[in-house]
């Protein structure tokens, strides 16, 4: 996929806030995006609503940060990830998507107060200096989607270039890393590659690359000195799909093992106002039922073995690599690890709570 | 205002042919002449249909009536929603009607809109567009409010043999709203999952109503991992449990760790039988776990 022909037939408006009509960024847009309107506005509820959707593109500067920690689910395991909500929305159209049940009628928002989350970030890393920041702009949005076009992460990554516990994550389907390849000092950056088997990736994730495209970018990532993660989330059942995954997975062997940092596992899981959007997606026609948190996942004895399937390939290939799962009951890390998180030598790190 | 005779009123005023259900008007008060005038246009009478029938029963020969300047039908049918007063409880029968009535060259606006739903709704013509495509037994389900709009359209790719077939066995077997509900969709989902065709989805439905319990039927078909979890854990209650007065609990929907047991006893005796059974039932842990 070419980053700049996607923007340019993507795009039909630019909205920005008065105080950021001068900003680079906005700038930059506004020279490749020439052919579209760029319309000033004192908020976005001045977006009028025809505009509200995901082809007006919208720049904002919130006045706090807009860093936190990912919510969570009630009686679930949490990562301990933080998020920066620098881009909000995304436009690759995941049938799966949580967010389709509650950003389909907003513009992608492009929050430009990147120096207040940067400044805030920095001040937790100080305060933990014996705990990892995992962090990344992957909770709300593609963080690599736009990027390209915006020019926002390597902030970022220059401002945690010398900061030892941050880990900032730049989770993406997409294979737009070209821009940030020559970044000289990499810091601990990562690259963090949503993963799914091809014949997933072409129905349900309609505007990502393929997979092959994504492996192949993880390999030139790591090849140009960055990190690597791997998320297989949502993982579905599908007549075929331990052949399916397997073949992923048995793809990833051309990483080294010594860049992979972290891989996730989620199965899919879904909230009823998600179910009302997708109500006919063939996956939802599989067993699923109600959790602590309210939200919808295959049964646990099916999840349990989905899991320790995957665990076992991934093993094969990455026999040390942190694996953890996203939202997961006690119940599971007890049956798929025979622990919890914070009991197992190389994930303990990673779930230890940060003090914000 | 005017009187005109019962005669007349019956004569010559056409029913705007919309309502089911009319607010019965007080038999004493039309007696006693306290009623609101009955509105007429043209050659309809817009309102007061309950008033004109109790007049005639109280041999009351003349009503007052105010005839309304309006000419277009949409004028008539507000002024007649404003007159029934009862936004939101128009069955969809009704709608249509509505719809009916208005003809092609006239519609229902968003005024209209909330005088018969108490809401705007911009999705209004949406759903009637939808509910006029439903199938002819799904239409009389929901029309006859047997069936909620939302799972009807969830619903409404089925056949009409199908919903032929449930409507005969719903009123037989006296499914509740609820039940109705939970029959339907999981037999859409069973259908859509199975690529099932018309003549088998109608056989299946039809076997399955004829069922003792046609409701655990459907789950056994739709969810049967979690069917066969239940089937299990009662094989191992009814083998190991039955009769001691010993409750044994999985977590909600098999999704947890630990089950629980509850038991009580009155005497000695009772206790040592349950502590008996109980140490029984510890051979059989491997078995329970493996269902979680």
């Amino acid at each position: 996929m070419n980053s700049l022909h996607f923007y340019k037939n993507h795009f039909t408006k630019i909205y920005v806030l008065p105080e950021l009509a001068s900003h680079p960024a906005v700038q930059r847009v506004r020279s490749v995006l020439n052919h579209i309107p760029c319309i000033i506005v004192g908020s976005k509820e001045d977006i009028p609503g025809k505009d509200q959707h995901l082809q007006t593109l919208f720049f904002n500067y919130p006045k706090a940060a807009v860093v936190g920690r990912c919510p969570g689910s009630r009686g679930h395991i949490c990562c301990n990830y933080l998020t920066i909500d620098l881009y909000v929305g995304c436009t690759i159209g995941c049938t799966y998507c949580i967010m389709k049940s509650y950003l389909n009628f907003s513009p992608v928002t492009v929050n430009l107060n990147y120096e207040k989350s940067i400044k805030i970030l920095l001040k937790w890393a100080e305060k933990n200096p014996n705990s990892y920041l995992r962090v990344g702009t992957g909770e709300v949005g593609d963080s690599l989607l736009y990027d390209p076009l915006l020019r926002l992460s390597e902030h970022f990554i220059h401002a945690f270039a010398e900061v030892k516990n941050i880990y900032f994550e730049l989770k993406t389907k997409t294979d737009f890393i070209d821009h940030l390849l020559d970044i000289k000092n990499k810091g601990n950056t990562v690259f963090g590659f949503s993963l799914n088997p091809p014949t997933i990736a072409q129905t349900e994730e309609p505007k990502a690359v393929s997979l092959d495209k994504r492996i192949a970018a993880a390999k030139k990532a790591a090849q140009a000195g960055f990190n690597i993660a791997f998320h297989f989330d949502p993982v579905f059942r599908f007549p075929g799909w331990k052949k399916a995954y397997s073949e992923v997975i048995n793809k990833l062997s051309s990483i080294p093992k010594e860049k992979i940092l972290w891989i996730s596992l989620g199965t899919f899981r879904y909230t009823l106002k998600l179910r009302e959007k997708i109500d006919s997606r063939w996956f939802l026609y599989e067993e699923y039922i109600p959790c602590k948190d309210k939200k919808y996942r295959y049964i646990q004895k099916v999840r349990k073995d989905m899991y320790k399937f995957m665990l076992f390939r991934i093993r094969n290939i990455y026999p040390d690599a942190p694996v953890y799962m996203c939202m997961e009951s006690p119940a599971m890390w007890q049956q798929v690890f025979g622990k919890k998180p914070k009991k197992i030598d190389n994930l303990c790190i990673i779930f230890k709570t940060v003090k914000i | 205002m005017n009187k005109w005779t019962i005669n007349k009123l019956d004569s010559l005023l056409k029913d705007l042919g919309i309502f089911d259900r009319r607010k019965p008007a007080d038999p004493e008060l039309v007696t006693l002449g306290i009623y609101p005038p009955l509105p007429v246009a043209g050659n309809y009478l817009i309102h007061g249909f309950s008033i004109l029938e109790n007049a005639r029963k109280a041999n009351i020969d003349r009503l007052n009536i105010v005839e309304v300047p309006v000419k277009t039908k949409k004028e008539m049918l507000s002024l007649c929603l404003k007159y029934e007063s009862n936004p939101g409880k128009y069955s969809w029968i009704e709608i249509e009607k509505m719809v009916s009535f208005l003809g092609k060259d006239e519609s229902i606006d968003d005024k209209m809109i909330c005088l018969i739903s108490g809401h705007e709704d911009s999705l209004f013509h949406k759903k009637i567009k939808d509910y006029r495509g439903f199938p002819a037994s799904l239409k009389k389900l929901v029309g006859e409010n047997l069936l909620d709009f939302k799972t009807a359209r969830k619903v409404s790719h089925l056949p009409d043999e199908f919903f032929h077939i449930f409507n005969q066995y719903k009123k037989k077997i006296k499914l509740t709203f609820s039940e109705g509900k939970i029959f339907l969709v999981a037999m859409n989902e069973i259908i859509r999952r199975d690529n099932v065709g018309v003549p088998e989805a109608v056989r299946i439905c039809e076997n399955l109503l004829s069922k003792k319990n046609p409701i655990d039927a459907v789950k056994n078909i739709r969810y049967p991992q979690l069917s066969g979890l239940y089937r299990k854990l009662k094989t191992i209650k009814d083998e190991n449990i039955k009769g001691s007065g010993i409750q044994l609990c999985e977590p909600p929907f098999f999704e947890g760790n630990s089950f629980e047991i509850r038991f009580s006893f009155r005497t000695k005796k009772q206790f040592k039988k349950q502590v008996k059974v109980l140490e029984n039932l510890t051979k059989k842990t491997d078995e329970l776990f493996a269902l979680l």
